[in-house]
Parts: structure tokens; C-alpha cells; sequence
């Protein structure tokens, strides 16, 4: 994944992509397009999906750079965009009832092969687990939980692409950690985590 | 405080705080009261436990990129932009 241009950086092409410099947004489309699309695909029920949502969140805001005020970071106007596309390809799926075809992978497919030892095979089964738990999130919990825990974005900046307060934001991670925890409390408990009245009867 | 009234009191604030304290959010002073009530707590070290474990895996779904994502991209801005 390409790192983020530096916000002075990324001002300036910003600028010059506003002032119709189609070489500068293509250098933004670069610099975002990996962090965008990991970012939808939370919100596609495929892959090409949210390719799809990736390709026409960077057409929209070419056509509409001009209106982009620039007191935010141009991913977190980006962000508000695709999740936007995401949900409309979403809603689309879903009146037209469309089936996804076999070969087009649908997101919470994991995708694990390899011979496991037992340690990765549970990390993969925690992994597959935690695939599921999110996507069964609402929106708002899930976005809260891609972005600071998956994305890894601090807590202030994915606060920013949130359009939240810090507070409210926290609040709403807070709600989706819980919840993802709770769907998947069966599996990160191991016996000696247990509560002890949760536990079998000792072995001598 | 009677023992017990405390160690209620301590178990609530625990549940409370735990993401704080699991994300380094918590002072200190709090952090040990969480870290004191957790080692006479099964239940709240289960909790800790549990929710370190998600924290750390979560950061390893991280998608991982198509080679041709940002491809696709300039390719229908310069058909359609």
C-alpha cells in the first residue's frame, strides 16, 4: 500500500488537481486507491464490488474537486464517497436480487489452503470468524472498527473521516469492539479464560 | 468501602474502562486499579484476555490490495473523466 503523501504534499496536489491538473488527481488516485478499496470492501458483498465502488468514487470527485473545500484530508472526503458508492452498488444487488456468480469472490470468502499447524489454523479461524462478525456489524460500528482497528488509522483521524467528535466516535468503537467481541466470545475464551463457575468440574 | 462494595465498584469501573485501558487511554492510577482488581477477578481478566486477543488480530484483516485497483482506476478516468 502506497504511504500517504505528506498533508502539505497532498495539498498541493490537491490544488493543482482543482485547478484542472489531471496528472496531480491521478498521482491522489495513486497515493489513495489501495487505502480506499480495503476500506469499501467492508462495505461490497464482493471484490469486484467494491473495485467497482473504488472506480466511481475517484470519477465523482474528479468531477467535483472544485467543490472539495480542502479543511479536511482529501481521503476523508474520499472515504465519505466510496462508502457512499459501496452502499448504493449495495442497495442495487439487493432490489435487483442479483447472484454473485461463482467466480466472483465473495468478500467474506477466506481464502486459506496452505497446510496449517494448529496455532495458524486457529489464527485463521479467529481471522474468518472476526470477517463474519464485522460485516453483521451496523454501518456505524463497522466503520468505527475498519478504521481504527483493520485500517489502522489513529483514533482523532478516523474521528475526522467519520465527520465525529472524538467522543462520539470513541463511543461507537467502544459499541462495535463489544459487540464484535461478543459474536465471537465462544472462540477467544479458552478454558483457563473462563470464568471459573463457566468451567467443567476439576480433573484430579 | 466494605471489601466486597469495593470489589463491585472495581469490577463495574473495569468493564467500563477495559478498551481504554487495553488502548493506553487510562491514567495510571487507573490503570493499576484495573491491573489489582483483574488479578482477584477471573471474569475481568477473561474480559482483558479476550478482548486483547480481537484487538490484535484485527489489524491482520487488513485487505490486501489488487495490483490493479489503482489501474482500474486511471484507466476509467481517462475513458470517462
Amino acid at each position: 500500500m502506497n504511504d500517504l503523501p505528506s498533508m502539505s504534499g497532498e495539498q498541493a496536489l490537491v490544488a493543482r488537481a482543482k485547478a484542472g491538473d489531471r496528472v496531480a488527481y491521478e498521482a491522489l488516485v495513486r497515493h489513495n486507491a489501495d487505502r480506499l478499496y480495503a476500506v469499501v470492501l467492508r462495505f461490497s458483498a464482493t471484490e469486484s464490488d467494491a473495485e467497482e465502488a473504488t472506480q466511481e468514487a475517484f470519477l465523482r470527485a474528479w468531477r467535483s474537486i472544485g467543490r472539495f473545500r480542502g479543511d479536511a484530508r482529501f481521503f476523508t472526503w474520499l472515504y465519505r464517497i466510496g462508502v457512499n458508492e459501496a452502499k448504493r452498488i449495495l442497495d442495487r444487488r439487493a432490489s435487483a436480487d442479483v447472484v454473485i456468480s461463482t467466480e466472483d469472490r465473495p468478500v467474506d470468502h477466506v481464502a486459506d489452503d496452505a497446510p496449517q499447524v494448529d496455532v495458524q489454523a486457529e489464527a485463521a479461524e479467529l481471522r474468518a470468524l472476526l470477517e463474519q462478525a464485522i460485516r453483521r456489524l451496523p454501518d456505524k460500528y463497522r466503520a468505527a472498527v475498519v478504521l481504527r482497528d483493520i485500517e489502522g488509522l489513529s483514533t482523532a483521524g478516523a474521528a475526522e473521516v467519520l465527520g465525529l467528535r472524538e467522543a462520539a466516535f470513541k463511543s461507537r468503537l467502544h459499541r462495535g469492539r463489544m459487540a464484535l467481541r461478543a459474536a465471537v466470545a465462544h472462540y477467544l475464551m479458552d478454558d483457563d479464560e473462563l470464568p471459573l463457575e463457566a468451567r467443567g468440574p476439576e480433573l484430579s | 468501602m466494605s471489601g466486597v462494595v469495593r470489589q463491585m465498584v472495581d469490577h463495574r469501573f473495569t468493564k467500563a474502562h477495559a478498551l481504554e485501558y487495553l488502548d493506553g487511554e487510562l491514567p495510571q492510577a487507573e490503570c493499576e486499579r484495573v491491573e489489582r482488581h483483574a488479578s482477584v477477578c477471573p471474569k475481568c481478566r477473561a474480559l482483558l484476555a479476550s478482548l486483547r486477543r480481537m484487538i490484535e488480530t484485527l489489524p491482520g484483516l487488513a485487505a490486501q490490495p489488487r495490483p490493479s485497483v489503482a489501474d482500474g482506476v486511471l484507466e476509467r478516468l481517462r475513458r470517462e473523466g
